[in-house]
């Protein structure tokens, strides 16, 4: 590990300012959660002040964005590059939708508190670790902060047996998918000799480790550990229990947020440092990108409860993402970035639709609730189609999601070795979930409105309407002129070394500086 | 297509960007239009929509005229890093169906019945509007990731127009239309871009010149055939892709069937499909395959259309049937084969589209249109009675309507190449008079059932629409030559650039640079 945590110009302060400004935020929201009377008024206020906190991050992470990378900074813990800063305004627009819907829907569940805004806060400071450290120590760190959060967010609504359940079910089995993902980071250090990515990247070349046992046991654990992460096939199970218990707001934080940072972590320790073992990783890759999208998809079919529902369509783009790191690719590392960007687009706007249907109340979250939206609240259910159209990667009335999938697709089919067949699998999987998002259309607009069912209580949607009406516009602009959205992707990029050393020359090719395509310098 | 800057004329131009733009806005236009209560059919709507559909009309007449010969062209930089480009031209193979599809859409709008209407008007015009954006754009555009957005684009009015403003089983006909035309198109959409990445573009000029300059293996070239073929061939519904087009065509409300019938997915073969894998379109196997589903539609359309139980399912299983003579003509690839596909295409829209709003008038004032309890409707009703004898004359190609010159040019072009198909394609011919005649017999003459309440013949409105079509059958079944006249230099170029990419390619191989 570099033993000084200067960069050149810029010291390990200014470095992790994001990170910081985020956990103080998280402390002083906390504080005032002390000190502050109980009641509605005072969790309104801690929320508006996470809101705040989060803009300021957002704004940090801007300004350290337009600086040039500091020297020192291709090799040092911290990353700094494109791949990190897009991930980072990802994550934190996830976080905003998620505070402004859990600032309307906690009124509507009673559930008054300051602490989950502050437990947001902290989640978001381990996403940012997560996607911004370029060690697997840091990388555990983030993931471990993010996670036990995340856990707590999940069993907020103690009133409830479902979010209890749904808490202690993530909790256990994340743990236990957290004790692979470290051993299999013990592994992949015993193997290289280093928890530094660049430096194992380095180390697997020279010493050609890509078909070392050791190394590919650790592979095989840390994809176990990611893969519970991401909820990927057959890592799964936990998922449609969990976002069903969890109160809403932060199930949209899970779908957005967590995934979106996992991802993130996982496609750099593959192309940062594991990237010279591509030919050992690939084929588990792409086994899981196959099996996650077929069974995600085919399992969504029969869902009545559209969180569930969007569960498994959340595992199901986990496969298509999957499809992006498969690719090994800086056009792959363009995909995930793009991709991410839209997915949260229209999950969190999914979610608030949600939030605001159910009013709060968790058991409303079924089809047979949305039945004649349409009716009743025809710009809700229109807001909806539009999320459910770009989740199936819809164009133009679908925005954005289907240049997300146009990108996947691409980056898999112009890929050094092109993933043609996995591109198929995934439109015809893409075929079967067409069934399902357009079913939550039919029942919203062919259906009558269930008149068995008494109304749920109804909510002013006021900011969560907000942040509806700017998911679709975003959605829907970038999905009929994309560039802003394709050059931003483009430029986060990701130091990657080549995958395709398989054996002694192509190696010795690989270790040549020319042949690295994206290699920052 | 050339595209030298001296065809660049600002006229056309203009106009193309005006046929997307006047349905696209006009559609959110009425989308926001107040929704008094009082005005439950949504009057204003529809006489708004009715507005812009015709300036759309107008525009597409004017389009005819101004474009002398060749192209036009409109190019703006769209998503650089995609290599797309915003770029609209009108060709001879495109501007008739641009004029067919502004005048169809306008006359459905106008044929259907106001008071049908119950629910949510404003809605109903606005994805009217859009669909008719979708449609036009697929013939319009130049750039291949164009004509992808407007070919899905069409997919979503059409889903809910089917959906929502149709019969009991609506929704689940227009679940299958949707996912039926996905499954082909998403294979498209892989095909689009193993073909953009490898040309480096996605503009019709570039991708065609791909092939040329031997930037597409002929591995690949048949593969990505296919994966076109497919969608195009789903969205036609030729068999055995066909199920869902009678269900999407009597459970939805007649503007949604006819807008159906106007072949999108034959003119991408055409425009895009041929062109861009010459190789796969001279491939032997390919011919059999095409030229055999064709002939196999033509016979399995007839003789299905025989035993249905009301004619709207007789017009879908005849416009499968005539989709056949259609994919026969292009497989065949002759310049009279293609000139007689491109008239089918033409005269089947205008022919299934005036019967299928015909159907709707009769669906409107009986709710069971079954043949089983119709009968002597010709007495009650002679002007519809005359009309439906027309209609079914010229679907079934008699001299004299527009429906014979086309399939007489399919199957004289197509002779030289499949003798036996054609032989046997001529049986679909007589088959096709036999259904049409008898189902005309079945519902217009004989007994009037006791249960059939009395009917008013057609309104002044509807008998009005009807006349134009009237006009176009009996026009271009008298006069074909305008149109042809259009279509031979875009045919004639397609053929030669078909011819010249397998003399190019096939016999010397690697050799592909300096063909331009």
């Amino acid at each position: 590990m570099n033993p000084s945590f200067q960069f050149g110009s810029l010291d390990l302060g200014t470095l992790l300012l994001p990170e910081l400004i985020l956990s103080c935020g998280a402390m002083l929201v906390l504080l005032y959660g002390v000190f502050a009377p109980e009641g509605a008024a005072s969790t309104r206020r801690a929320h508006l002040m996470a809101i705040v906190v989060t803009l300021v991050t957002a704004a940090s992470a801007a300004m350290l964005a337009n600086q040039s990378p500091p020297l020192g900074a291709a090799t040092g813990p911290l990353a700094f590059d494109g791949f990190r800063w897009a991930s980072v305004a990802v994550i934190l627009l996830g976080v905003l939708g998620t505070l402004v819907m859990a600032m309307e829907y906690n009124e509507g569940a009673a559930l008054t508190a300051a602490e989950p805004p502050a437990l947001v806060l902290f989640a978001a400071t381990g996403m940012l670790l997560l996607v911004g450290s370029r060690e697997l120590m840091l990388i555990f760190l983030g993931i471990e902060l993010m996670s036990l959060s995340i856990y707590v967010l999940t069993g907020l609504d103690r009133s409830r047996a479902g979010s209890a359940e749904a808490a202690l079910k993530y909790f256990l089995l994340g743990s236990f998918s957290t004790g692979f993902l470290l051993y299999g980071m013990a592994l992949v250090y015993g193997a290289t000799g280093t928890t530094n990515l660049p430096e194992m990247s380095t180390a697997i070349l020279r010493n050609d480790l890509a078909a070392d046992p050791l190394l590919i046991g650790g592979m095989a654990l840390l994809f176990v550990g990611f893969s519970f992460k991401v909820a990927a096939v057959p890592f799964h199970m936990w998922t449609p229990d969990v976002y069903e218990g969890a109160p809403t707001p932060y199930t949209a934080f899970m779908a957005a947020g967590v995934k979106t940072a996992a991802f993130a972590a996982f496609a750099r320790i593959l192309f940062d440092g594991l990237g010279p073992a591509y030919a050992s990783w690939h084929y588990a890759a792409w086994m899981l990108a196959a099996v996650t999208m077929v069974v995600g998809n085919v399992l969504a079919l029969v869902q009545q409860n559209v969180k569930r529902m969007l569960a498994y369509s959340s595992i199901a783009h986990a496969g298509y993402l999957l499809v992006a790191i498969t690719s090994h690719s800086s056009e792959g590392v363009a995909a995930i970035v793009f991709y991410a960007l839209a997915y949260t687009l229209a999950t969190i706007g999914a979610f608030c639709v949600l939030s605001i249907v159910s009013g709060g109340i968790e058991k409303r979250t079924t089809l047979a609730d949305l039945a004649g939206l349409s009716r009743t609240r025809p710009a809700l259910a229109a807001s909806m189609a539009v999320f459910m159209l770009s989740l199936l990667g819809f164009p133009v009335a679908g925005g954005m999601g289907f240049f997300a999938k146009w990108f996947v697709l691409r980056a898999a089919i112009s890929a050094p070795a092109p993933q043609t067949k996995l591109a198929i699998i995934l439109v015809l999987a893409s075929v079967v979930s067409a069934a399902y998002y357009l079913g939550v259309i039919s029942t919203m607009f062919m259906k009558p409105v269930d008149e068995s069912l008494t109304p749920a209580r109804p909510v002013a949607p006021r900011l969560t309407g907000g942040v509806i009406a700017v998911a679709v516009l975003l959605l829907l602009v970038l999905g009929v002129y994309p560039s802003p959205a394709v050059s931003w992707a483009r430029e986060s990029t990701l130091p990657m070394t080549p995958g395709r050393a398989l054996s002694g020359p192509a190696a010795m090719q690989a270790l040549a500086p020319t042949e690295s395509p994206s290699v920052l310098p | 297509m050339n595209t030298s800057p001296a065809e660049l004329s600002a006229m056309p131009g203009l106009i193309m960007m005006a046929l997307l733009a006047v349905p696209l806005c006009g559609s959110v236009l009425v989308w926001l239009l107040p929704r008094p209560d009082a005005d439950a059919h949504g009057s204003t709507a529809r006489i708004v929509t009715i507005g812009l559909l015709g300036i759309t009309a107008a525009l597409a007449t004017t389009l005819w005229f101004v474009v002398p010969s060749g192209t036009a062209l409109v190019d703006y930089p769209w998503i650089a890093d995609f290599g797309a480009r915003f770029r609209l031209a009108a060709t001879g193979l495109s501007l008739p169906m641009i004029l067919l599809t502004a005048f169809l859409m306008l006359l459905s709008v106008i044929a259907t019945n106001p008071t049908s209407i119950t629910h949510r008007a404003p809605s109903y015009y606005a994805l009217i509007l859009l669909l008719t954006a979708g449609i036009l754009g697929i013939f319009l555009a130049a750039d291949l990731l164009l004509f992808y957005l407007c070919w899905e684009l069409m997919l979503i009015p059409l889903y809910f127009l089917i959906g929502v403003w149709g019969s009991g089983r609506g929704p689940k006909a227009g679940l299958t239309f949707v996912v039926y035309t996905m499954i082909g198109s998403l294979l498209m959409l892989v095909a689009v871009i193993v073909i953009s990445t490898a040309a480096g573009g996605t503009t019709y000029d570039v991708l065609r010149d791909a092939a040329v300059r031997n930037q597409l293996s002929p591995t690949t070239q048949i593969l990505c055939f296919s994966a076109f073929a497919i969608a195009f061939l789903v969205k036609s519904a030729l068999i055995p892709f066909h199920t869902w087009l009678p269900d999407a065509q009597s459970e939805g409300p007649p503007l949604a069937a006819v807008a159906l019938g106007i072949k999108v997915g034959t003119y991408g073969m055409l425009v895009i499909a041929y062109p861009m894998f010459p190789l796969a379109a001279v491939d032997p196997t390919v011919r059999m395959v095409l030229s055999s589903l064709g002939v196999i539609g033509v016979l399995y359309g007839s003789l299905v259309a025989l035993v249905q139980p009301d004619f709207r399912r007789v017009i879908s299983y005849a416009s499968i049937a005539h989709l056949g003579f259609v994919v026969l003509g292009i497989s065949a690839f002759s310049a009279e084969s293609l000139q007689g596909a491109m008239l089918v295409m033409l005269n089947a829209g205008i022919t299934t589209g005036g019967m299928f709003l015909l159907l709707g008038m009769l669906r409107q004032r009986l709710a069971d249109d079954r043949f089983e309890s119709l009968g002597g409707l010709a007495k009650q009703m002679p002007m519809f009675g005359a009309l439906v004898v027309l209609f079914a004359l010229a679907n079934a190609g008699l001299p004299g309507t527009n429906g014979f010159v086309g399939e007489f040019l399919v199957l004289l072009g197509s002779f030289n190449r499949f003798p036996v198909l054609v032989l046997l394609a001529t049986i679909g011919v007589i088959l096709a008079a036999a259904y049409l005649l008898w189902a005309v017999q079945r519902m217009l003459f004989g007994p009037t059932p006791d249960t059939m309440p009395e009917v008013r013949d057609l309104s002044g409105r509807e008998a009005g629409v009807m006349a134009v079509f009237v006009v176009a059958i009996i026009g271009l079944g008298l006069a074909p030559s305008p149109v042809q006249r259009r279509m031979d230099e875009s045919i004639s170029l397609l053929i030669n650039r078909v011819r010249m990419a397998e003399t190019l390619i096939a016999p010397v191989g690697m050799n592909g640079e300096g063909t331009r």
